[in-house]
């Protein structure tokens, strides 16, 4: 063994090292370069993750800027159940939260079972969505405790009707307990598109095992796109006086149904909306699905005699009479077209002023004839019978209004009487904008802007031009006829505001029940607007099957009064008229 | 036996030659230790980012305490010089001896009782690290003591095969099988070097083929754990899990990675990032071209480290140069091997770059030794041994 061998010996041992040095070289260049491809897209599958990030959904307010509907921040709790560990773990962890947030344990245990679908990991589950930030809180304190891991907190918001009941039929709710929100009805429903945050908002970023976003990650963080601001036109302060006024009427007369719009006459905006019995969004166990419709909209009625002016305005722009032409009104039975038709009081000659006054319905009837059967159809068309309001509540009813060539003998006198002429109180409500307007009718509105949530600018929803459909002169006529009605000697004195002209009309229709017009059920209606001559606001106050009473001038009329002079002071307008002596001296 | 002393040929040649031959040796000296440096700052840079967004600073600062602890015994080593340290190294192969037994009774990690923990939380010691540099320490001591007898007689190498038997057995005790492998690898090569007969030496290596049998038959478990390096797709829920990020980790770098401080199987997805599988966050960060790069400067220490010991000055500097360099080359291999899969086996820290105490202390000793052997002390108080002595005497003579 010479220094040769030894030499020979070292260098062989060094030549070995270095080959398996090569060796890795080359390997390491098959794993790096060779199956880059391969291998680095299943390592992006490990950490790329991918979820939607949803922004909150848009508010609605009043036209004010009261909030109507807001969000309030929540936490959604999910978890990995590729994370949870083993079966001891998972049973473990679902206890723990079957326990603290009341699921069932079965239902939790599944979920946290199943670790994949389809040979694809799962990396979220539901536990709960929509939990209070205190109970996240706790949880979180006590997962740190418990040493429950693959759970994971999500900040989250949960839609909320701060005001509870009011508008509630005009708001519509959403239900919002699953992954999406599902609306329901009212401008949520309708305008869901506006308030939804933007859909496209998929994420796809890279995180940690704990999925926790890596901040160097090949991150696509799309801005969460928040859903759009709806501004109303209604004012929240009216409709809390409107409501407060439907329920002393639901106590008072215990109908069916009872309902009251407002609506500005000068834009057709709908100031205020409600109905009874309604529904509080915020406690959906107590709802009951009949009174989520917007009854107002969604629901024809007869509207009785509140449709006289209406005809009895045309009639006298058409020139077919003047104020002061007299009918007679045959003591209250008229025998026509083979019916009786009927005054709740008999009268015998009556002037056209007289006749809304009075409600007489043989005088309107007579007053129709002589416009004929075109012209009347003609202008319930112009008042827009029997159309679609384009209000956004589903499913919109349009009433019914045949082609006049299908009506019968009976048609013309009974229609301008508000009889067998199906109307929806907003159409009601549109027409008689031409009454308070001047002649012209205004198409409704309840949606006055909405906010971008890109850039925060307003587009406002534009006030449609009216439709002129009689002279300012005519409706100068009718407004004073109308302003008898609630004088002394009209049919709704009760609908009387000291220091206001109000101009309006009685209306008690029979209900139409199985196959006859029933004498027992009755819809009490009375519509007026003040002040008469420059009105702030139309005003509908309509019950369906009113208990102990049965005319609108008694049943609707005072509560007429009762809004419009709350909302007048409201609303700062100064009385037009000297305060009669009685009411000047109880001030 | 007339041809006995060839090792102390190098110290035979003519003065002139042979201070040549000292100063190139010097020369790669500093050589070697300049890319030794440049390796344990790459490794501090591939630390930080591994460690950094988890743990901040923290680790990077304790890894850095033991570099200086490094340092300084580097620097002692080369002011007493190797051969005044030789002589104490069977009372260190001992103490060594007793911190295994003691790691035996310590808390396991991941069921291997590898570490003793230091009071304080400062870290842990691994005795089977220092077994390594002890083993060497012992055998470069004792071989050259004791050659003639080590080549004639078969009862001479009962002793040193002892001493080495129980060492291994400690150090296997401790559920340590890579470390294992690895001293036994380099008792074996410096046994080849001492001139043990081949006869001698080829029965352990049969034995070791054997191993994968007795293996398959007799303990399903390991041997399916041992041969999931195979297809660690397959096992990536279980044994492979590790594996198959590292080499997923590998794969996603291509030639130039993503990027320094990019590594994302570093957010949780492959444990021992920062200790035994740091070289796949290097794969992954830097690319084939960087861990190209390592591997070349590992390559290059050895070459180095090998030349240096060729002309050590006696035959004790020698084995234990040549030990010290083949011992951190082939660490580096199997800690290559393991994390790019070429291999089975784990737990093995790569060289000046893992994190962990023990081992940069380990590996900084080895380059200290092997520094002080490129530089021999002038006036070494250190006694050759004598059958060095007498050429050198016959050979000085001569010139």
């Amino acid at each position: 063994m010479g220094r040769k061998s030894f030499l020979i010996k070292i260098l062989t041992i060094t030549i070995i090292i270095i080959s398996l040095f090569v060796y890795l070289i080359a390997h390491l260049y098959y794993l790096q370069i060779d199956q880059h491809k391969e291998l680095y897209e299943k390592a992006k599958k490990k950490y790329t993750a991918v979820k939607k990030m949803k922004g909150s959904r848009g508010e609605i307010y009043d036209r004010e800027g009261n909030l109507l509907v807001g969000n309030i921040p929540c936490v959604d709790v999910r978890a990995d159940p590729n994370l949870i560990g083993d079966k001891y773990e998972s049973k473990k962890t679902a206890r723990f939260f079957a326990s603290k947030l009341k699921i069932p344990y079965g239902k939790l245990l599944e979920r946290f079972n199943r670790k994949k679908i389809d040979e694809k990991e799962i990396h979220e589950v539901i536990i709960k969505n929509q939990i209070s930030l205190d109970e996240a809180n706790y949880l979180k304190e006590e997962i740190k405790k418990k040493k429950i891991k693959g759970i994971f907190f999500f900040d989250s918001t949960k839609r909320y009707y701060p005001k509870d009941e009011l508008l509630s039929n005009v708001l519509g709710f959403i239900n919002s307990d699953d992954v999406d929100s599902i609306p329901i009805s009212g401008i949520e429903s309708a305008y869901n598109s506006i308030l939804s945050p933007a859909q496209s908002n998929l994420t796809v970023y890279e995180r940690t095992r704990d999925g926790i976003p890596l901040s160097y990650g090949n991150n696509r963080f799309e801005d969460k796109k928040e859903g759009d601001n709806i501004y109303l036109t209604i004012h929240e302060p009216l409709q809390s006086i409107l409501e407060e006024e439907l329920d002393k009427l639901m106590e008072k007369w215990k109908p069916k149904t009872v309902y009251a719009v407002m609506v500005e006459p000068s834009t057709g905006s709908i100031i205020a909306m409600g109905q009874r019995p309604s529904f509080n969004p915020n406690n959906r166990a107590s709802m009951d699905t009949d009174n989520w419709q917007n009854k107002i909209v969604t629901q024809g009625f007869e509207p009785g005699s509140i449709m006289k002016p209406l005809v009895i305005a045309k009639a006298l722009d058409s020139g077919v009479m003047k104020q002061s032409t007299i009918f007679d009104c045959e003591k209250g039975r008229w025998f026509y077209a083979g019916k009786i038709l009927r005054d709740s009081h008999p009268y015998e000659k009556l002037t056209v002023a007289e006749i809304i006054q009075k409600s007489s319905n043989i005088g309107t009837a007579k007053i129709a004839l002589e416009l004929g059967k075109k012209e009347l159809y003609d202008l319930f068309v112009d008042y827009g019978f029997g159309q679609e309001t384009g209000l956004p509540f589903d499913p919109e009813a349009t009433g019914i209004l045949r082609k006049y060539e299908k009506w019968d003998s009976l048609s013309v006198t009974r229609f301008p009487i508000g009889q067998g002429i199906l109307t929806t109180p907003v159409q009601i409500l549109s027409a008689y904008t031409a009454l308070a307007n001047g002649g012209v009718r205004m198409k409704l509105r309840i949606v006055d802007k909405i906010e971008s949530s890109d850039n925060g600018k307003l587009y406002n929803f534009p006030i449609k031009k009216g439709e002129r459909i009689f002279s300012e002169e005519t409706a100068t006529e009718i407004v004073e006829m109308m302003k008898l009605v609630t004088e002394t000697g009209g049919t709704a004195t009760k609908a009387h505001i000291p220091g206001f002209k109000v101009a309006g009309k009685t209306g008690t229709a029979q209900k139409w029940v199985n196959g006859e017009y029933s004498h027992s059920q009755f819809v009490a209606s009375f519509i007026g607007f003040v002040p008469a001559d420059n009105p702030a606001f139309v005003l509908l106050v309509s019950l369906d099957e009113p208990q102990g009473a049965s005319y609108g001038g008694i049943v609707s009329a005072p509560a007429f009064a009762q809004i419009a002079e709350k909302a007048l002071k409201y609303m700062d307008i100064m009385p037009t008229e000297a305060l009669d002596a009685n009411t000047a001296k109880n001030q | 036996m007339r041809k006995l002393p060839s090792l102390s040929g190098s110290a035979g040649i003519k003065s002139l030659a042979r201070k040549e031959e000292i100063s190139s040796a010097k020369k790669s000296g500093i050589a070697m230790i300049i890319l030794v440096m440049a390796i344990t700052i790459f490794g501090l840079l591939m630390l930080y980012s591994t460690t950094s967004t988890a743990s901040g600073e923290s680790m990077l600062i304790k890894q850095v305490m033991w570099i200086i602890v490094g340092i300084f015994a580097i620097t002692f080593i080369n002011l007493v010089g190797y051969n005044a340290l030789l002589p104490y190294s069977k009372y260190i192969l001992i103490i060594t001896w007793l911190l295994l037994i003691f790691a035996l009774f310590c808390k396991p990690v991941n069921g291997a009782y590898r570490w003793i923990p230091i009071p304080g939380g400062i870290g842990n010691i691994q005795p089977s690290e220092l077994a390594k540099i002890a083993i060497i320490m012992f055998l470069a001591h004792f071989i050259p003591r004791n050659q003639r007898n080590l080549k004639s007689s078969f009862k001479a190498l009962l002793f040193p095969g002892i001493v080495c038997a129980i060492t291994l057995m400690l150090v296997l005790s401790g559920h340590d099988l890579g470390t294992t492998i690895l001293i036994a690898s380099v008792i074996w090569i410096l046994a080849l070097i001492a001139g043990i007969k081949l006869r001698l030496l080829l029965p352990p290596l049969a034995l070791l083929a054997f191993l994968p049998f007795f293996l398959k038959y007799a303990d399903k478990m390991r041997w399916a754990r041992v041969t999931s390096f195979l297809n660690p797709e397959i096992y990536q829920k279980t044994i492979g899990y590790q594996l198959w990020f590292s080499l997923l980790a590998l794969g996603s770098g291509s030639w130039t990675g993503l990027g320094f401080t990019n590594s994302r199987m570093k957010a949780q997805y492959l444990p021992e990032a920062h200790t035994d599988f740091i070289l796949s966050i290097v794969g992954e960060e830097l690319g084939y071209i960087a861990l190209l790069l390592l591997i070349c400067g590992y390559i290059a220490f050895l070459c180095l480290s090998v030349y240096i010991s060729i002309k050590a000055k006696d035959k004790e500097g020698m084995l234990l140069g040549f030990g010290c360099s083949v011992m951190l080359a082939l660490q580096s291999i199997i800690n290559i091997g393991v994390v790019s899969g070429a291999f089975p086996t784990k737990g093995m820290p790569a060289p000046f770059v893992s994190y962990g105490g023990s081992n940069m202390i380990v590996c900084l000793l080895c380059a200290g030794f092997i520094l002080s052997i490129s530089n021999p002390r002038k006036n070494d108080t250190q006694e050759p041994t004598k059958s060095v002595q007498l050429k050198k005497n016959k050979k000085a003579s001569r010139s």
